[in-house]
């Protein structure tokens, strides 16, 4: 469980490193928090060239305002950033389900997006909240919305010249309410269904709604199904479990070890009714 | 491809310590191999288990999920730095007198973890003790002393 040899670059600016990302394509990864990176080396299921430790690179870190959005620098930890104040809903409660106390400290935001992980907290909540992550290469700056990043597990529409510097997160509007849920065995663990929505309410009825679920497919899955059952309807509990009938008779569910293909759609369907009985309360003014 | 001798210098537990590193040595195994602080125990080489838990610029890592040559020029502190020579912390000794270790194996891991923790919430609850524990595999106590332990001095600061 050691790495096999690779070149370390340490670049002292992202020109620099965006410069070895294009010279060496795919044969260069990008290491960041590592906490994924890391064992895939440790298990020689990865072998890059090179290694570009883009951890010490300036103008990667801090969060801040962009509009409606929030900006959040790729290397801003797991960590850092559940532990600021008047953050978003759903961020909020995805954050401590992304990984354990320590792994929190150094996974960062930019590469838990760029990673992909099929059952991942941040990407599942980035999709439903309709976020996006902007990408940097020599060929100039893009922004991708999260609906067009993920196309398959682990597979990203990123180039591998490209590096996420900034993702950004819509926040709730007034009337509107955002929420995440999540199963998994043991805290910290990877997850059995996790299910994040967004949802906006006026005058008591469902005016919006944005479904997504996690470990129900190869990648993220936005459930429009479930966002239909609930646009139009009034803002009550019976609306919300059409939403999560609607959810388990839409997505596939898969078998594993952990849990067969019929309990995940079971189950994204009470992660939904979870969430976005939650996100309806907020919309609707309350906090819970 | 290279993989050549590089040199690294680093602050361990408050004093400078030099070496040569391939790019691609743990940090774990640096620590033990290279500068003979076997008190960081490594197990699953994956960042699951949580016994090399160490601190680098301040933040709890995964020494084996971390390059040595990544810890250039950085502050470490192991499990051997905590008490800094002089006795047992506060932390170590509810520990001991919780009967919180069997064999000892995760313990180092717990220790700056928890250590890491009461630093930044001094009074966290039992709640978030046990989400901290949720990193770090234990196969002797059944976990209660330990939560108990480090839950005591979470008190003691409140």
């Amino acid at each position: 469980m050691k790495p096999a040899a690779f070149d370390y670059r340490r670049p002292e600016s992202l020109e620099a490193a965006l410069e070895l990302l294009a010279e060496h394509g795919d044969a260069a990864r990008a290491l960041a928090g590592g906490q994924s990176l890391m064992p895939l080396l440790n298990m020689r299921r990865l072998r890059p060239s090179v290694v570009v430790d883009i951890t010490r690179l300036p103008g990667l870190g801090g969060v801040g305002d962009d509009g409606p959005m929030l900006s959040v620098g790729a290397l801003v930890t797991q960590f850092e950033l559940g532990e600021r104040a008047g953050l978003d809903d759903a961020l909020r409660e995805c954050l401590p389900y992304t990984g354990h106390y320590a792994t929190r400290h150094q996974g960062t935001i930019g590469g838990s997006i760029a990673y992909g992980e099929p059952r991942g907290e941040l990407p599942l909540t980035l999709l439903a909240l309709g976020g996006r992550a902007v990408a940097r290469s020599l060929r100039g700056e893009r922004e991708i919305p999260a609906h067009e990043l993920y196309t398959g597990s682990y597979r990203t529409s990123l180039a591998p010249d490209e590096l996420i510097v900034r993702t950004l997160w819509p926040r709730a509007r007034a009337g509107q309410g955002h929420a995440f849920s999540e199963l998994a065995q043991r805290h910290g663990d990877f997850t059995l269904g996790s299910a994040a929505c967004t949802l906006a309410v006026s005058d008591g009825q469902i005016v919006d709604a944005r479904i997504a679920v996690g470990a129900v497919a190869d990648r993220p899955v936005l459930v429009p199904e479930a966002a239909q059952a609930l646009i139009g309807a009034p803002a009550t509990r019976a609306s919300v479990q059409g939403a999560a009938q609607a959810t388990t008779g839409a997505v596939a569910g898969y078998d594993d070890q952990f849990g067969s293909a019929a309990y995940r759609r079971h189950l994204a369907g009470v992660l939904v009714a979870d969430a976005a009985g939650r996100a309806m309360a907020r919309a609707e003014g309350g906090r819970p | 491809m290279s993989d050549e001798l590089v040199p690294v210098e680093l602050i361990v537990n408050g004093a400078r310590r030099s070496g040569h590193v391939r790019p691609r040595m743990l940090l774990s195994d640096f620590l033990r191999h290279g500068l003979g602080l076997t008190g960081t125990h490594v197990g699953c080489e994956h960042g699951v288990c949580g016994a090399c838990t160490v601190r680098v610029a301040g933040r709890p890592a995964r020494s084996c999920l971390m390059l040595a040559v990544q810890a250039d020029g950085q502050e470490v502190q192991t499990v051997e730095g905590l008490a800094g020579g002089a006795g047992l912390t506060e932390l170590q000794r509810a520990l001991h007198d919780a009967h919180a270790l069997q064999c000892g194996f995760c313990t180092p891991g717990i220790l700056i973890s928890a250590a890491d923790l009461l630093e930044r919430h001094p009074g966290a609850d039992r709640a978030e003790i046990e989400a901290l524990l949720s990193g770090h595999l234990c196969r002797c106590t059944g976990y209660k002393p330990i939560v108990d332990a480090i839950e005591q001095v979470a008190r003691s600061s409140a």
